[in-house]
Order: C-alpha cells, then sequence, then structure tokens
C-alpha cells in the first residue's frame, strides 16, 4: 500500500483552492480584458485626402454604387411629390399635422388603486383627407388579461374600461357596424356618426377608468407612489408619410404621439404631492403657505431649496386641507405630446433653477425651475443631489442644442419598473441607484427632453431617432460632468461587442420586432450613438453638432421621419452621406479595415496597403508616429471601396523617425478587430 | 427609456460565472485524480472525467466570452 499522507495533501489543496477561487471571483478585471480604451480625440483639422488605388487589379464585382444607394421608400417619395416633405430635410410648403386639445379631469382611489377619469378631446383635421374613422391609443389595455405582450407585466388585472364614448354629444355604442367603436388591444377605432372634413374639428367625450397596474412597464404604482402614466385615451398619429399610425402598444417599443394643448385636473387625497407635466394653475388651493414660500425662494434662483421636508409632510403643511379629505391640483401644459402626473404621500421636494439661455423672443437668458420629488429612503441612492444633477443636464444640452423650452423639468422617484423612463418635462426614475449612476440616468432621460419631446419622431418604428439621439447625449453630458469618464467607449464596446458576437440586428426597424431586447438596445441605443461618434469623424464635430440643431430647429413640434434627419445632415454637412445610412441605419456591414502591408517607398514615404475585411466603406484614418513623437495623418476617403475593392493602396509621408502606423488610434469609428490595425503588429 | 442593462457588463459577468466554475471543476478533477493515484483505485478516477469535461467547456466558454470584452 502507497504511503497516505491525508493531512499534508488537503492542506496543500486546501491553499490553492482558495487562492485560484479568489483569483477566479475577483472582482476587479484584469488589465487585459478591460485596459483602458483612449476616449475619441477631439474634433480636430480633417486630415488631407489621399490619393488611392487598389492594390492589384480587381475583376468586376456585383457590389456598385447601388449597393450603397438607400432604399426607394415610397410613402416619403409621394409625401415629397405632395409638398409635405422635401430632399433637403426641411418641412415641405404643405406640411400639415393634426392637432389635439384635451381637457381632463382624474381621480385617484388610492385603496381601491383605481382611476376614474372623464374629459373631452377637440380633434383638428388639419390634413387634406377626409377622416370617416378616428383612432384611440388606449395604453392602459397592455395590462388587459387578453393582450397581446412582448414584455411581461407583474398581473394582468385589467385595462381601461369604457364608461362613455360621444361624438358631439352624441352617446355611441360599443359596435362593429356604423357609428360606434371597437376596441383591439390597445387601439380604439371610433368610426364617426359623419365623416371629418379637411379643415374641420371635431368634439370627443370619453369616460374611463382603469386599474393602476402595479409596477407596470413604464409607471403604475409600488403602493408608496403612483406614476400616472399613459392614463387617458390619446389620439392616434395621423401623419403626411403613413396616414394612421396604429402599431398597437406591446411594451416594449415606445410611443408615437401628436402635439397638444392640455387642461388637467387630478383629484388625490390631501396631504399628497402631485408632480405633473405642465403648469400648476392653482397653486394657492393646494400648496401650504410655507411650501409656496419656499418655492418661491427657489424660484429665485441659484439655490438648492427643500420645498418639503420630512416633517413638512401632510395636509395642512406641505398642502392645504381639502374638502371631503381631497384636493384637485389643476395643471396645463401646451404643444406637448402626452401628460403624465405622480402622486404620492411620501415625497419629498427639492427645488432649484437651471440656466437655459435666451429663449421665447426674450433678449436675457432665462431659467427653468427643476423639480425633484422622492422619498426619504432615497437618499440613499444619490437622491439628495437629483435635482442638482437635473439642473446640470439641462445646462449642457440648452447650451450644446437649444434652449430647454418649458417652464419645469421634475424628476419623481417611482415604481421599479420605471427605471428611467420620460415624459414631457417629467421624468420617473425607479429602483436602485448610485449618485453616479443616477447623473447618467437622469443625463439620458433629459435628453429625451429635446428627442422625442421636442423633436416627435415615432419611437415605437425608429426607436434610434429618440434613445439613439438621448444616449448620444447623454456621453455628452457625462463627460461634461466627470472629465474622466469614458461614456462614448461604452457604447461603442457595447456594440462592437455584439457585432463580434453576431448578435446585431440592423437599426430600421420596428422596435416590437427585435429577437430580443438586447438587439433592441444594441440597435436603438448603443449602435446609434456610436455611429453619430463617427459622423462627427467624417464630417466633423462642429458640423454634426450644427446638423443636429438645424434638425432640431426645423422638426421642433413636429413629426420628421428618417430621411428628413438623413436629407438635413446631408445639407448641412455639403456631403450625400447615402452611402452612410445606408451601411450603418438599414444594414448590419461589420467594419473592420486592417493594415495588410507596409513598403517604404523612400526615406519619408510609405506605401501602405489598407485591406478591409468587413463589408462597411468607411473613410480611413491614418496615423504615422515618430520616436520623438511626431506625427502625421492622413484620410483616405470611403469611396475607394464604393466599386466593392477590398484592398486599397496609398502612399503616404512619415516622420523620419518613423516607428509606428496606425488606423484610426482614437477609435472614432467603430471597427471590430483592433489588432489588425497597427503596424508593426503589437 | 433607460439604456438596457450594461451588455459589457453583463458579459463580464458571465464570463467571471464560467471561469469560475472551469476553474473550480478542474481542481476537483485534479485532486480527485490524485485521490485515485494515491489509493491506487483507478475507479475513483472515473469521477474525474464528468469534471474534466465540465472543466473544458466552462473555459470554452469563458474563452469566448473574452474575446468581446
Amino acid at each position: 500500500m502507497p504511503e497516505h499522507r491525508p493531512v499534508t495533501l488537503y492542506r496543500t489543496g486546501l491553499a490553492l483552492w482558495c487562492s485560484l477561487l479568489a483569483a477566479a471571483c475577483s472582482t476587479q478585471p484584469s488589465s487585459s480584458i478591460a485596459g483602458p480604451v483612449p476616449r475619441p480625440a477631439p474634433a480636430a483639422a480633417p486630415p488631407k485626402p489621399a490619393e488611392a488605388k487598389p492594390a492589384q487589379p480587381q475583376a468586376p464585382r456585383a457590389e456598385s454604387m447601388r449597393a450603397f444607394a438607400l432604399p426607394v421608400w415610397g410613402a416619403f417619395d409621394s409625401a415629397v411629390a405632395r409638398g409635405t416633405r422635401t430632399r433637403t430635410g426641411e418641412p415641405g410648403p404643405a406640411y400639415w399635422q393634426q392637432r389635439a386639445e384635451y381637457h381632463m379631469e382624474a381621480e385617484l382611489n388610492q385603496v381601491s388603486k383605481r382611476l376614474n377619469g372623464h374629459g373631452t378631446v377637440t380633434y383638428h383635421n388639419n390634413s387634406p383627407d377626409t377622416l370617416p374613422t378616428i383612432y384611440i391609443q388606449a395604453y392602459g389595455n397592455l395590462f388587459a388579461p387578453e393582450a397581446k405582450r412582448n414584455t411581461p407585466v407583474l398581473a394582468a388585472l385589467g385595462g381601461i374600461i369604457f364608461t362613455k364614448v360621444a361624438v358631439e354629444g352624441r352617446s355611441l355604442d360599443s359596435s362593429a357596424f356604423g357609428a360606434g367603436w371597437t376596441v383591439s388591444g390597445t387601439i380604439m377605432a371610433l368610426r364617426l356618426p359623419k365623416p371629418l372634413l379637411p379643415g374641420a374639428s371635431v368634439e370627443l367625450e370619453f369616460a374611463w377608468n382603469l386599474r393602476i397596474p402595479p409596477d407596470g412597464p413604464r409607471g403604475g404604482q409600488d403602493r408608496e407612489t403612483y406614476v400616472l402614466s399613459y392614463w387617458y385615451p390619446q389620439v392616434a398619429v395621423y401623419d403626411d408619410v403613413n396616414g394612421w399610425q396604429i402599431d398597437p402598444y406591446l411594451g416594449n417599443a415606445e410611443f408615437y404621439m401628436g402635439y397638444g394643448d392640455y387642461d388637467v385636473a387630478v383629484t388625490v387625497p390631501e396631504g399628497w404631492l402631485v408632480a405633473s407635466t405642465g403648469t400648476l394653475q392653482n397653486p394657492d388651493e393646494v400648496l401650504g403657505d410655507s411650501t409656496r414660500a419656499r418655492l418661491a425662494r427657489a424660484r429665485a434662483g441659484g439655490v438648492l431649496v427643500g420645498v418639503v421636508g420630512e416633517g413638512d409632510r401632510g395636509a395642512g403643511k406641505a398642502t392645504m386641507k381639502g374638502k371631503n379629505g381631497k384636493l384637485t391640483w389643476r395643471f396645463k401644459a401646451e404643444n406637448v405630446r402626452d401628460v403624465t402626473w405622480a402622486t404620492s404621500n411620501l415625497y419629498l421636494w427639492d427645488a432649484t433653477t437651471a440656466p437655459v439661455g435666451i429663449r421665447g423672443g426674450s433678449s436675457m437668458p432665462d431659467t427653468t425651475m427643476i423639480y425633484s420629488f422622492y422619498r426619504p429612503d432615497q437618499r440613499r441612492s444619490g437622491w439628495g443631489e437629483s435635482a442638482p444633477y437635473a439642473a446640470r443636464s439641462i445646462a449642457i444640452f440648452s447650451r450644446v442644442l437649444w434652449p430647454y423650452p418649458y417652464p419645469h423639468m421634475t424628476v419623481v422617484d417611482g415604481p421599479a419598473s420605471c427605471g428611467g423612463m420620460e415624459y414631457p418635462m417629467m421624468t420617473c426614475i425607479g429602483g436602485d441607484w448610485t449618485e453616479r449612476s443616477l447623473f447618467d440616468v437622469e443625463a439620458h432621460e433629459i435628453a429625451h427632453m429635446w428627442f422625442p419631446m421636442q423633436v416627435g419622431s415615432d419611437e415605437k418604428r425608429y426607436a434610434w431617432m429618440d434613445e439613439g439621439m438621448a444616449q448620444y447625449f447623454q456621453s455628452v453630458a457625462i463627460e461634461a460632468q466627470f472629465p474622466d469618464a469614458d461614456d462614448v467607449g461604452e457604447n461603442r464596446r457595447n456594440y462592437v461587442g455584439a457585432v463580434r458576437y453576431g448578435k446585431e440586428t440592423e437599426m430600421m426597424r420596428n422596435g416590437d420586432k427585435y429577437p430580443d431586447y438586447n438587439a433592441y438596445g444594441i440597435a436603438s441605443y448603443f449602435k446609434p450613438a456610436t455611429v453619430l461618434v463617427a459622423l462627427g469623424g467624417i464630417i466633423g464635430d462642429s458640423t454634426l453638432m450644427r446638423g443636429l440643431r438645424e434638425y432640431g430647429t426645423r422638426w421642433s413640434g413636429r413629426h420628421p421621419m428618417p430621411s428628413d434627419f438623413w436629407n438635413t445632415m446631408n445639407t448641412v454637412s455639403g456631403q450625400d452621406l447615402d452611402w452612410f445610412w445606408r451601411t450603418w441605419y438599414y444594414e448590419t456591414w461589420k467594419l473592420d479595415q486592417a493594415i495588410d502591408d507596409v513598403v517604404r517607398a523612400n526615406e519619408d514615404t510609405l506605401v501602405i496597403t489598407v485591406e478591409n475585411k468587413g463589408r462597411a466603406p468607411m473613410p480611413v484614418l491614418l496615423v504615422a508616429r515618430g520616436a520623438r513623437g511626431s506625427t502625421t495623418s492622413l484620410m483616405v476617403p470611403a469611396d475607394v471601396w464604393f466599386q466593392g475593392e477590398k484592398k486599397v493602396s496609398v502612399r503616404m509621408a512619415v516622420p523620419d523617425d518613423f516607428t509606428r502606423v496606425e488606423i484610426d488610434p482614437a477609435q472614432r469609428f467603430p471597427d471590430a478587430d483592433r489588432s489588425n490595425q497597427a503596424w508593426p503588429r503589437r | 427609456m433607460a439604456p438596457p442593462v450594461n451588455a459589457g457588463a453583463q458579459r463580464l459577468r458571465l464570463y467571471r460565472l464560467w471561469r469560475t466554475a472551469a476553474v473550480l471543476c478542474a481542481l476537483g478533477a485534479v485532486e480527485i485524480g490524485v485521490l485515485a493515484w494515491q489509493r491506487q483505485r483507478p475507479v475513483i478516477a472515473l469521477a474525474c472525467l464528468p469534471l474534466a469535461a465540465l472543466a473544458a467547456y466552462g473555459a470554452r466558454r469563458a474563452s469566448a466570452l473574452r474575446q468581446v470584452l
């Protein structure tokens, strides 16, 4: 029998086990895994374009310029022919848009967790079309037991129950024939007694009630806070390109909303604070004297004021005492696409102001109010800083885009499923955050106050038009606030990771038709933000920002389509970038540029052969470095790839003490494989 | 809506999970192997096989994830 030494064996094994376990479970990634990545360089003078030629004669290929043209979009072309859209990106001379005025009353029953609503909608038909049917969005039906959903809900307790639907004072029945209404999923079809003629208006009346969903997607209640989003019947968008947009609300893809004026009265228990889209019309009736005094101090500007602290809450203090224990808060909002409100008896209320620059015809710089409503225990998630954070983001975006136009920006703490959700003048943020991540999510949601709250794109069909913009400008705010942050690099790594994993889906896809939420996230958030950074590398960051501002100014309060954005950027940059839009928005072509060969032509000139191993055509940014730090750079234009070439050779002047040549060292472009972009190889 | 949970962080978590699984399974396989050798009982070594297989699978998954971090 062999000699056994169990004690020694197990001691050794235990030590080895523990050390390996500690290494394996280490929370710090090793440098080779997540090492620092250089942030994209600030805008620099574009390098001189190079003369390039194919490395060897190429056989004729199937690919040609046509492969990089934008697909024909018949509905948009028809809109151009009708004069409502243009090829330059501006609204056409015949552009029209529907409009509605909402007068609504709602009462919250916090015991049964139900909301009873009643209201009228005056709908103006500014289109040249006669409308026999008006479609109404009943988003609350997402929670009906039989509703189709692509996002799980905590409980399907019922949708919107309509108790009255009337047109011009005449009640209509739920019927499938003649004048009447039918509901399918989240869409109500309201067949009018008389067709609505062009230029005419119609008054619709609704009474409804709904069970407030427990922590539903993008709002609901968690027994302490109530965030009333998508709580009323809203007229669907009828636009000049697609007509009625009545894609059902399934939970994942977001919304496409028309603009209108809102007059809303909400009744809640006394002592409950209400935050809402719009301006409070009756502060004297609902806010306590000390609350109004502190609010006035906050309005005076510059400081953070605790309008309602922990000891100030309740009826007779934070709020007035109401009749029958209830108070009615009245809000008005003009030219917005939705109204959301939140209420709780636990909220603290902080207020400050944010500079927004010169707006609304004023000659003096203006400010807007910043409100933050949160429960006391959310201080551990950094909520004590939420108002100053919001003020910072508002100030940044007002400077780089255009002045924030609304009277306030309100951040509310809500159910966890809010995550971070945007509504006009408001965002609901739920769940646990740190001070840092709270800034990030606030920056993202506040960027949405420009896209899509002002620039009213179709979030459902083109999610990148608002989420991609918000993700891009989130990085602008984060990197202004935290100079060491690399949010741009984080977006790029997320996108490139999906590319390398083969998990990418094109951006031009309906938000409800992605294979999974991760694919939706990559295509709607990380890729479009990364693509805008790449576009800045081609046309220059200042031109990019000028184009974004021009696009926003042209389409603020309107409904742009993707082509309007692309045409505006083409016009502002003075370039035909259709190849870029095709490559990055319609396709999932990979960018993989590699240095194939480097030959010294003479003392200070190299002949560099670059291979395009992917399919995406992009300029090649070559930078040569010398031992003493000198550099030369060269930009090979993207069109060298347009005939299907896979390799091009360029002559490049290099420093006398040349040591290294590299493609795109600042990583402006999302290349899938960085290991083949330097010579000599690392 | 706020951006989805950071895909990079998810991949990093998955990578660590598979790496830990691979290390622990490999360690277990070695330990059982040593025990079988010390006792001169080849039948004990049979228990190494599933652990070694799982360790190899985990190492492969971790390696694939590491490529995209």
